[in-house]
This record gives structure tokens, sequence and C-alpha cells, in this order.
């Protein structure tokens, strides 16, 4: 079993030219470290960066300047040791269930027989050993979800990134994949950096929370409750506070302020 | 200036490849053997296209009144050149553009009447698929039986290979659109005329519009084609007698003009299909969503 | 139940739809059936044609009097489809090769962009001529006039539809360390493919057109050859009966390529996989 791997964001910006031909920066420097093996939640509204950030990590978005490393090395570009889970459905459609978790571990220079062995037992692992010569167009949108977890898990990548991946899912479908998520992480002690804007994902999921706004990490949550974070202790005090820390930050109390004042005239 | 400028330096490459065909070609014109033909080097440089090559044009030329006429014994001039070229341009240009329209215009309305009806677009969809599938250019000598070898038979063929495209694309387009769209014009009670105008003719216009990139070059083949083997005159006759006497100049010549027309057509086209779209922005953006 | 299917009353049944292939090609044939009766000897009827398909398909009295091999059509159909699916082949492959360059390397679009341009406007008809010249033999000339054709399509077709598809796969393919063979065969031919056999559509049906034409300037077999020999003769009922059977042959190579693209597609939901 692979271990995880530590990242290092140092003073990270990316600006873009907007269509309209103003600039503007995404990431306005970002400094972020993350141990081994933690689960780290992006928690922020849409446009501020989170998803950026990411694909940064993932090399997939050339940085303006700063630097990004993941595991002492420089990151330039994407790689096979940096899995990604993408909010959309990426699982290729033209190959078989078993040829899209087998595509990685080629890419790495597994013999076809190899690759399909080690496909065919994390298959196993997400409860899909059924469908391995299934079409994707075969599947639910959570199965396929499971069969891109399967893929990035089975390359041995020691850092997954996944961006809002559960986003386009019903509510127990969810749940259900949070449960074989944090399993699989338990269980292999890979880092993951999870992007999401819900706040009870992050606090089923991670270990900490950056609260991302405006291009830069705006706070940085520990959370110590215990797992499975069940229904209970998602009301304990402590991820209460957690909650209303991240709702101040994303602007919400004063949102709310504004409908009541305009709710009172 | 600064427009020009700024072309240059982003299509450099672009440029830079254009030139380097056109040089490769010229040094091909000096290294390649002379054949024993005079007037016919393998690859002729430009200075012999637009030169003799272009002079040599007034050998076509049959109207003594305006230019003399060298196959009477007249000498070459570049003002027999020149109307020779016009001449045969202006026949090839003629048969092209109205075997176009009218192939155009017939297609649409023949696909207009059998898309009406699933029963009709039942009956006709075999039979125009195997007409499609006949290669045209091989039954350019059965429309020459049919014809004779003249202009009409030559504006004819085009209209023919012209006219089956549209009359498939037409019922194509017609079948595509979402048959709650009429229904629902029904329902609202519109009248045939009605459902035609405001929901057929704005459905089927992008297709007939594609359907013109697509055709100007089967057209132009078409006219090229009828007249290498059929009718005898046009500039596509022109490279036929050039090729005769293996006249390689003369060949390159209408080459690059027919290349200037089709480039021009093409452009024209775009030029005229934005007009008339920025003219309906209201029927154009209401079929990009059907 | 499948058969209940295909029985089913209706016109977009399969059996509704036969069935009315089967009239409409029927009134066709009676439609051609009055119209030589009205225009006579060059408009032959369909019986006459068929009997002449039959009579003449392996070997051939009437063309070994024009000086032809006796061999009757066959062996001209066979040379011509065999120069025509070797052009396309070959085309296909370049232009496919070259476009999905173009879209990897923007050196490689810049060069190609203003080669494809002139060349796509072009009537490459007119090209037909001179590789009658430079290159003599007509089977090559033939050959590389549709090859040349065909890869000019295909390369247009494959950047087009390279660029159609969804980035986020190429993204996902890089980080699972696709390097650019894998990103090439794994990737974007199996995504732009159903795109690409539209422009192999295309290279067959205008290929079938320009060989014909390289023939008919002067080859020494081959369908067009036999078509020379036979306006000569005036024999209509023979040219319509040997132009028929090579629009079968045609028929007959884009079912084969609608078939490789039903296999291609399987993966495909129903409704997206009809051309």
């Amino acid at each position: 079993m692979t271990a995880g791997v530590s990242i290092e964001v140092q003073d990270a910006r990316c600006r873009f030219r907007h269509v309209s031909g103003n600039t503007i920066d995404a990431l306005a420097g970002v400094d972020v470290t993350v141990q081994p093996g933690e689960f780290v939640c992006l928690v922020g509204r849409s446009g501020h960066g989170k998803s950026t950030l990411l694909r940064a990590i993932a090399g997939l978005t050339p940085l303006s300047s700063g630097i990004v490393q993941v595991g002492g090395t420089t990151v330039d570009g994407p790689s096979v040791d940096r899995g990604m889970v993408f909010q959309e459905d990426t699982v290729f459609p033209w190959m078989r269930v078993i040829d899209n978790v087998a595509f990685g571990l080629k890419n790495k220079g597994l013999s076809a027989q190899q690759a399909t062995d080690i496909a065919k037992d994390w298959l196993q692992r997400v409860d899909l050993a059924d469908f391995a010569a299934s079409w994707p167009r075969e599947l639910s949108g959570g199965m396929r979800k499971r069969v891109a977890i399967a893929t990035v898990f089975a390359t041995e990548a020691p850092l997954l990134l996944m961006d809002e991946p559960f986003g386009a899912l019903d509510y127990v479908t969810r749940l259900s994949l949070y449960g074989l998520l944090t399993e699989l992480w338990s269980r292999t002690g890979r880092t993951i950096v999870f992007v999401t804007h819900d706040i009870e994902e992050a606090l089923i999921l991670a270990d900490r929370i950056l609260v991302i706004k405006d291009g830069g990490v705006a706070d940085d949550l520990r959370v110590s409750l215990p797992r499975p974070r069940d229904e209970e202790r998602r009301a304990s005090p402590e991820a209460v506070a957690i909650t209303k820390t991240i709702t101040r930050h994303l602007g919400l109390a004063e949102l709310l302020d504004r409908h009541a004042g305009e709710a009172q005239k | 200036m600064k427009a020009l400028r700024r072309y240059v330096v982003e299509r450099k490459v672009s440029l830079l490849t254009i030139l380097a065909l056109l040089l490769a070609w010229q040094a091909a014109g000096y290294l390649s053997p002379t054949s024993a033909l005079r007037g016919s080097p393998l690859v002729p440089p430009f200075e012999f296209i637009f030169g003799p090559a272009l002079l040599g044009m007034s050998d076509y030329w049959q109207y003594e009144a305006l230019a003399p006429v060298p196959s009477l014994g007249g000498e070459q001039t570049w003002r027999g050149a020149f109307l020779a070229l016009g001449y045969h341009s202006a026949l090839t240009l003629w048969r092209l553009v109205s075997g176009f329209v009218i192939g155009a215009v017939i297609g649409t309305i023949l696909g207009l009447l059998v898309a009406r009806s699933s029963i009709t677009r039942g009956l006709f969809a075999l039979p125009l698929h195997l007409l499609r599938m006949i290669p045209l250019l091989a039954t350019i000598p059965l429309f020459q039986f049919w014809f004779g070898a003249t202009n009409m038979s030559a504006i004819i063929f085009v209209a023919y290979g012209v006219g089956v495209v549209y009359f498939v694309g037409t019922i194509n387009a017609v079948s595509n659109i979402p048959p709650r769209y009429i229904e629902y014009a029904r329902t609202l009670g519109a009248s045939e005329w009605r459902i035609f105008r405001s929901i057929i003719f704005p459905a089927i216009l992008p297709e007939l519009f594609s359907s013109v990139m697509l055709t100007l070059g089967l057209a132009w083949s078409a006219v090229i084609g009828a007249e290498y083997i059929g009718v005898n005159s046009g500039i596509g006759r022109m490279i036929i007698w050039a090729e005769f006497f293996s006249n390689t100049g003369r060949m390159a010549l209408v080459t690059i003009l027919l290349m200037v027309y089709a480039g021009l057509s093409y452009f024209l086209f775009r030029r005229i299909a934005a007009r008339i779209l920025s003219w309906m922005p209201s029927s154009a953006s209401r079929s990009a969503v059907l | 139940m499948r058969l209940r299917k295909f029985f089913r009353i209706g016109l977009d049944a399969p059996l509704g739809i036969f069935l009315l292939s089967v009239i409409g090609l029927a009134l066709t044939l009676a439609l051609w059936q009055v119209a030589s009766e009205l225009v006579g000897r060059y408009m032959p009827p369909p019986l006459a044609v068929l009997n002449n398909m039959i009579a003449n398909f392996s070997a051939s009295r009437a063309l070994q009097g024009l000086g032809l091999p006796p061999g009757g059509y066959l062996p001209h159909l066979m040379y011509t489809v065999w120069n025509v699916t070797l052009g396309v082949s070959i085309g296909v492959a370049i232009g496919i090769t070259t476009g999905l360059a173009s879209w990897r390397w923007r050196m490689v679009d810049e060069v190609t962009d203003p080669i494809v341009t002139i060349f796509g406007t072009l009537p490459i008809l007119v090209a037909a001529p001179f590789f009658l010249i430079w290159f003599g033999l007509v089977a090559f000339a033939q050959v590389s006039l549709v090859a040349f054709y065909a890869a000019v399509i295909l390369h247009l077709y494959s950047l087009r539809a390279s660029r159609n598809v969804d980035p986020r796969y190429r993204d996902y393919a890089l980080t699972l360390g696709a390097n650019d063979s894998a990103l090439f065969r794994r990737i974007m031919v199996p995504a732009a493919l159903p795109e690409l056999v539209g422009g192999i559509r295309i290279a067959f049906a205008a290929a079938w057109g320009l060989a014909a034409i390289a023939e008919l300037l002067g080859a020494q077999f081959g369908v067009g050859r036999v078509i020379v020999s036979l306006t000569a003769v005036y024999d209509v009922e023979s040219i319509v009966s040997i132009v028929l059977l090579l629009s079968a042959f045609a028929v007959l190579l884009d079912v084969l390529v609608l078939a490789g693209r039903a296999w291609a597609t399987r993966w495909m939901p129903r409704e997206a996989r009809r051309p």
C-alpha cells in the first residue's frame, strides 16, 4: 500500500484574461501545507478559486507565479501520481468498465494482464465486479463515480484530487459514496484534497477544512470529530461551531440580515 | 498597416509555408528534365506560366474582329489571350451559376413536397439514396447522349448533381423537426402556410446553407468534368486542349485561374450567407434551438 | 417481442419502412420503363439493362469486339474498386494523422492550414491531367488523386472532430498518466470516430467520380475505359449497366463503412448511434 504525500503551495498566483479583456486573479497568493495522509476539504463559493487551486496542484492549470510541490517535487504538468476525480462524468464512454479502471495502470507501463488483474480487484472493492464487461452507459451515475474512484485508487497515486465529485448525485447515493471513500482512504492512507461547496459534505469527510475566498485561504479549520460522522456527531457543538465559522466567511450572515431587514420594511 | 503587420506576425508560419510551396514549385521547374517537346516542361516555372503560356492562350481565340486568330494564321497577342480566357471563363461560370441555381431551387421544392407526408418520405427514401450513390462524374457520357454535347447539357448536368443533394438535404431537415413544434402550432390554429413560414422554413435554412458549402465544390467538379469529357468549350476544356500537347504551362495557368475562381465563389457565398442570416436573426437563432 | 415490434402497424415500424421502400423502388423502375418507351434508344428499359449486366458480367463478346480483354465487366470493376479503396485508405490514414497532429501541435496546424485551405477549395479534378502527365501510369495517378482528396477531407474532419471532443476527457486522461500515443489512440480517435466516419463516407462518395474521370481521360483498363469504348459505339445500354454495377459496389462499400461505424460506436446510447 502506498502512503500519502505532502503538498506545499507557496504564494501561488493565477491570472486569467477574461473575454471582456479584464484580468481576473483566480488565485491571489495562496500558501497551503498539507501533511501526508490528510483529508483536506476546500470549501467556498463558486468562482472564488477552489477548482483553480485543485487544477494547479494537478498540473492542469499552469500558475502565473508561485510554486506547487507534491512530495518535495515541483509540479509542472499532470501526472499519474496525482489522480483526479472530476465533477462531470469523465469515465470514458467508449471503454468498457474494466478498461477504464485499467487505463491508468497501462499508462504506468503494466502489462495488459497485470493491469486487468488489478482493475478486477479494485472493481471488487467498489462492489462492481459484475459490471466489468459493461459499457459505462449501462451504469447509473453513482456507479460511474465508483468506477472513477476505483480508477484513481488503482493507480496507487499517493495524492487524490477531487473536484466536487458527487455534486450531481442524489442524497442517498452521496451518503453511500462518503462511506466508500472514507473507508478506502483510511485503509490506504492516501492524501486527499476534496473541493466542495457543501459544508455538510466537508464535515463528514475532512480532517481539515480550508475556506477559500477571493483567491486566497480565509481560514484553516481542524475537524477532530470521531468517525463515522453520523447525524448526531454532525450536530455536536464542535461541528456547529465549524459550520458557523464557515457561513460567516461565506457572507451568509449578511445576506440573511439583509433579507430580514427587507422583510421588515 | 498596423493590422497588416499583426496579421503577418500572427500567421508567419502559414505565410512561410505558402512561400516555401511556391519556391519549391519554382525550384522543381528549374531542376526537372525539360521534355523534347518545346513549351512543355514537366513542371512549368512561374515566369513560363505567366509568359509564353499566357500568351499562348490566344491560340484559343476564334473571332477575328476583336483580335488576330492564330489558327487562321494570325499572330499570338496578349489581347487575344485575355479575350480567350475571359470568353471561356464566362461560359464556365454561366454553366456553374445557372446549373447551381436551377438545381438548388428545384431540389429544395421537390424536397419540401416529398417531406410533407411520411408516406411519400418512405417511398422516396431508398430510390433517392441509391440515386445519390451513382458516381456523378461517371454519368457524364450518359448526359451527352440524352442532351447532346451542348451548353444546355452541361447546365442540366450541374443542376442534377446539385439538385439531388438539396432534395435529400431538405427531406432530412424537415423530418428532423420535432413534430411537437408543428402540432403545437396546429393547436394554436396556424395555417399550413404559416407553419411553413414560421417553423419549417427557419428550420431548414441552416441545412440549405450548409448544403451550399458542400455543393459548391460538387458543382465545380461537375462543370469541369462536363467540359473535360462533353462540351467543347469552357476553361475545363482548355485544360484538355493543353493536355493534348502536354502543354503543362497552359494547364497550370488555367488551374491557377480555377483556384482563384473557386476561392472567390466560396468567399462570396460566405459573405452572402452572413448577410442573409443577419437579416433574419430570429429565424437563425430559433433554428439553432431546434 | 421483436417480431411484434417488426409487425407493429405504423409508418415508423420496420415492416412499414421496408414495404414503403419496396414500393418506392418498384415505382422508380416503372417510371424508368415509361421513360425508356418515350425516349427510345438512348434510354434502355430496366429489364434490358439487367439482362446486359448478367450477360456481360464475367465474360463479354461485346467488350472483346471493342479491343478490350474478354473478361466482361468484372475485372474492370474490381480494378476501379481496388484503386478507389486503396486511395481512400491511404488518404484517410494520412488525413487523420495530420488532423490529429494539427490539433495537438499548433505548429503543425499553422503549416497544414494554408495547404488544406488551398486544396480544399480547389476542385481537385483540375489536378487529374497533371497527375496523368507526371505519373504516366493511370492507376498511380488515380490512386494519388483519390488519396489526396481523401486526405484533405479527413484532415478537416478530424481537426474539427478533435476540437469538438470534450476537453475534460483529455484532462482526465492526462491525470491518469496518458502519453501522446495513448491520448491519440485511446481517447481522441474513439471520441472523434463518429464524426470521422462522416468524412470517410464523403471521401468515398467523391472518390468514385474522381477515379472514373481519371479513367475517362485515358486509361487502358477500368470502368472509365470501358465507358469510353462504349461511348464510341453508342452502346448506352452497356454504359448504364456498368455505371449501375459500379454504383452497386459504391453502395456495398458504404454499407461496410456503416457496419464498421455501428461496431465502433456500440458504446454510444442507441439514439446517438444513428449516422
